[in-house]
């Protein structure tokens, strides 16, 4: 497990977020979280990350959806993409947000709400897979 | 001398004349003296008194002796010339009888006078008379000789003992020689033969010689020029006094002319037997019935197809009824009605009498049961020796079965032509109506308000901005390909009618276009249904996606306040939390609880207007519900200074449901208060207009507004949202649209970030 990794939650809903970081830092311990109900402000602090960081995305946000967030994402440096990486986590059970989840080559996966303490650990140790 | 002698005495002493008058007297010599003495009276005399024998003395005064005798020379006359001088020369004399006369006696010697007169006149008239013989032999030999030129003859004569052969200058001609060129021989007889014709000739000249009997034979003979003349020669035997043959005398004829008249003539016969015989065998290898009359009306021949007709209908008639009369058997073979009859009859007579030219009827009668035809036609015989007529009978029992049934085909054709719901008008290669049928008719007068007629162009029924189409049409159907198209057009009452619009070209057995059918088949019920089907299709399509939208917001929405709760008590039962965790995952599930208590409610309000129209419609006022509206969100209005205007001075109701069209108007303007920019002084505008058979609201404010371009396809979602500083579920815009839609109409948008909105609703009425 990477002590450095830092953490980022976007999504409109506070609950949401609330519930990431109490999870997150139940299952690991004091790390560094960030979460963002505007999406535009986490695209902005995601711009500017220079370390590992993992990013869990909403998709249904009403200003800025997690599809525009990539689109955007995708204009930004390399060292950003090095050092990010992106799951999707979303309440919706479509198939196809599912798909297009994992064709986005942005994208490490694609995790159903409610996030639950077994997804952050593999996700922490570089073991999720879809 | 039974006659008295007429003498000339040419004197002018007239005691001369009366010494010589004594003279004569006294010798007892009868005769009649006229005595001249000038040259005039001397040739009167000539003429008139027609002297036996002149006396002339020598010298007168106007002219003398030779000259008398040389006029009496030149007169052609026979007549002794006596000269009667006192004293001539002997020379003289002789120059005188040298010049014709007769005789001279001197004056003083005139008793010698009268023997001389006689010994001349003798002498004259025995000369005479052997020069008549001579004449009349001569004249009878080349009276023979033209004859047997003439009649192109001639004679021969062989001696059978002494070989002697003598042949006439008709022979020699016919033999093809010129007299006298060649020996008359048996050889040259034969020489000019043609060869084929000589061995016989020499046949019967040896057999007719061998015994004695007379013979003939024709045969050919090649001239010198090469063509050939026919002869005919004749033998027969001169018997010598023992009574044995001893000539051969024959008589060749050329009978060239009537041989080659012959030939000729027999080349005619064969000519016209041959033509006969076409003629019969051309009038036997005709299929129609042929018989000849003759002027009685009796029959003189017929045909084998006559032949065959007669025996086959067992007319019982001898010879074909050849010799019996033509009506007579014609009504006994065929039956034909009396009236037919009569009219053939009329016309058989009509055609005799040649009051008229040819006559040609058609028709009817049973044979066997079945219906024949024929066609009956009477022409005069041409033929100038007798009167007449040919019959020729053609049955057209086929040709009126086929027009029978094209009668019946083309009823057939009428009656479908007729009876079919489509339209059709046929047209010429040159465009030219040539048929339609009444449902063309009508469609043509209800549509282009003219009379379709027939002979006119085709273009001149349609309006000018369809011609260019036409015109193509026209052109493709010319290359025989179907044109085929569906078009509508409105009627003058405003209601459309659609049709189906077939152009055909019409092809002849030799695959050449005769023109065009066109067919226009009425398919405005099966349109208006399919039209019908393609909207509610597109709606069904629509509300199919709507639903789907629907389906995934709603359980997105509702999924999300669920995973919150399931993640927040799965915490709260699992996790060692701290208090304050605790508290936040328990506020968080309540809040959860009544997001989804909440999307619970939404999806109750909107199955609701989904679900129909099952509430009344009434008269709804614009301002009414606008007043209305302004008192409920009084607060909001009041505490930013917002401006509402509307303007439904054209039209200010609608026959509708209420509570929709409230809900519209609430979230209109509710959005337009919402979402007005700060630090502007906000207007929100209503206006309606009466568009022909529409109303049309228009909702404008100089608000926030929307990008379009990114967001325009979401603007109507539900639960979509556009700005987040804003409070709102998303829920606004999809209820006016789907409400909207409920109620029949359409919504639009128009929108610019910091401009403002504009929605435009319409409303069927």
């Amino acid at each position: 497990m990477n002590a450095d990794l830092k953490y980022v939650a976007v999504d409109d809903d506070s609950f949401n977020n609330i519930l990431c970081r109490i999870i997150i830092e139940d299952t690991l311990g004091e790390v560094d979280i960030t979460t963002f109900t505007k999406p535009e402000e986490g695209l902005t602090f995601i711009e500017n990350v220079k370390s590992p960081t993992i990013l869990f995305l909403d998709i249904n946000m009403p200003t800025l959806t997690g599809w525009d967030f990539l689109e955007q994402y995708e204009k930004f440096g390399e060292e950003v993409k090095s050092s990010v990486s992106i799951y999707i986590l979303s309440s919706s059970l479509d198939q196809r947000d599912k798909d297009r989840a994992n064709r986005n080559k942005y994208v490490k996966g694609f995790i159903s709400k409610p996030l639950e303490p077994e997804i952050v650990t593999l996700i922490a140790n570089g073991e999720f897979q879809t | 001398m039974t006659q008295s002698l007429k003498i000339l005495h040419i004197e002018d002493v007239k005691s001369d004349a009366e010494l010589i008058e004594r003279t004569l007297k006294r010798s007892g010599v009868a005769f009649e003296k006229l005595v001249v003495d000038t040259r005039d009276e001397y040739i009167k005399a000539l003429d008139e008194f027609n002297p036996d024998i002149i006396l002339s003395d020598h010298s007168l005064p106007a002219f003398n002796s030779l000259e008398a005798l040389k006029i009496l020379k030149e007169s052609g006359r026979n007549t002794p010339f006596i000269l009667i001088t006192a004293t001539v020369s002997e020379e003289f004399a002789v120059n005188v009888m040298k010049e014709g006369a007769a005789d001279y006696v001197l004056k003083d010697r005139l008793q010698r006078l009268p023997n001389a007169i006689l010994n001349a006149i003798g002498k004259y008239q025995s000369d005479n008379e052997r020069q008549i013989y001579l004449d009349k032999i001569f004249a009878s030999e080349a009276l023979f000789t033209k004859a047997e030129s003439i009649a192109e003859f001639g004679t021969f004569r062989v001696g059978l003992i002494d070989d002697s052969v003598d042949w006439s200058a008709g022979t020699y001609v016919l033999l093809g020689y010129e007299h006298g060129e060649v020996e008359p021989s048996y050889e040259n007889f034969l020489k000019n033969i043609h060869p084929d014709d000589v061995g016989d000739v020499q046949n019967i000249i040896n057999t007719s010689i061998s015994n004695g009997q007379p013979a003939e034979i024709d045969y050919r003979l090649i001239d010198k020029n090469g063509s050939i003349r026919y002869l005919h020669s004749q033998f027969e035997f001169e018997p010598d006094e023992k009574g044995s043959p001893a000539y051969m005398i024959g008589f060749n004829q050329d009978v060239s002319r009537s041989k080659l008249a012959q030939i000729e003539i027999q080349k005619h016969i064969e000519e016209l037997k041959a033509a006969s015989e076409r003629q019969t065998a051309i009038l036997n290898a005709m299929p129609p019935n042929v018989v000849l009359i003759n002027e009685w009306g009796k029959i003189v021949a017929v045909n084998e197809s006559w032949r065959k007709f007669t025996l086959a209908n067992n007319l019982g008639v001898p010879r074909y009824g050849i010799g019996y009369s033509y009506l007579a058997i014609s009504e006994k073979a065929t039956g034909v009605d009396a009236a037919a009859l009569k009219k053939i009859e009329k016309g058989i007579k009509e055609v005799l009498d040649e009051t008229r030219k040819e006559f040609s009827m058609e028709y009817s009668y049973y044979f066997l049961e079945q219906k024949v035809w024929f066609q009956l036609i009477v022409a005069p015989l041409a033929d100038k020796s007798q009167k007449g007529a040919v019959i020729l009978h053609i049955d057209i029992t086929d040709r009126k079965q086929a027009e029978e049934l094209m009668l019946q085909s083309k009823a057939n054709l009428q009656t479908i032509f007729e009876n079919t719901d489509t339209a059709y008008v046929l047209c010429d290669a040159e465009h030219k109506v040539v048929s339609f049928n009444s449902n063309a008719t009508d469609l043509c007068m209800h549509r282009f308000g003219k009379k379709l007629k027939i002979g006119g162009s085709a273009f001149h029924y349609f309006p000018k901005s369809k011609l260019p189409h036409v015109s193509e049409a026209v052109d493709s159907v010319m290359y025989n390909e179907t044109v085929a198209y569906e078009t509508s057009y409105e009627l003058k009452d405003g209601s459309i009618k659609w049709y189906d619009v077939r152009w055909e070209g019409v092809v002849s057995e030799q695959k050449e276009n005769m023109g065009f059918v066109l067919a226009f088949k009425d398919i405005t019920e099966r349109k208006v249904s399919e039209l019908e089907r393609d909207l509610m299709t597109a709606d069904l399509v629509q509300r199919n996606n709507d639903l789907e939208k629907f389906a995934y917001i709603i359980s997105h929405n509702l999924r999300a306040p669920v995973a919150n709760i399931i993640g927040a008590s799965n915490a709260l039962n699992d996790m060692d939390l701290s208090a304050e965790d605790k508290v936040k995952l328990s506020k968080g599930i309540s809040v959860s609880v009544m997001k989804l208590d909440e999307v619970v409610n939404d999806l109750n309000q909107i199955l609701q207007v989904k679900g129909g129209l099952d509430e009344i419609k009434e008269i709804v006022h614009f301002s009414e519900l606008v007043e209305n509206i302004k008192i409920s969100i009084e607060n909001l209005i009041d505490k930013d200074n917002v401006e509402i205007k509307y303007d439904f001075s054209e039209i200010n109701e609608l026959y509708v449901l209420k509570p929709y069209l409230y809900s519209i108007f609430y979230n209109l303007i509710s959005n337009g208060v919402k979402y007005r920019r700060q630090h502007v002084h906000s207007i929100i505008e209503i206006k309606s207009s009466l568009l022909e058979n529409k109303v049309e609201l228009i909702f404008s404010d100089n608000g926030m507004g929307i990008d379009l371009n990114k967001n325009g396809d979401q603007i109507f979602g539900l639960y979509k949202r556009f700005h987040s500083n804003i409070e709102g579920k998303g829920m606004g815009l999809f209820m006016v649209k789907t409400q909207v839609e409920t109620l029949g109409g359409k919504i639009k948008v128009t929108s610019e970030e910091n401009k403002g909105t504009e929605f435009k609703i319409e409303f069927e009425i």
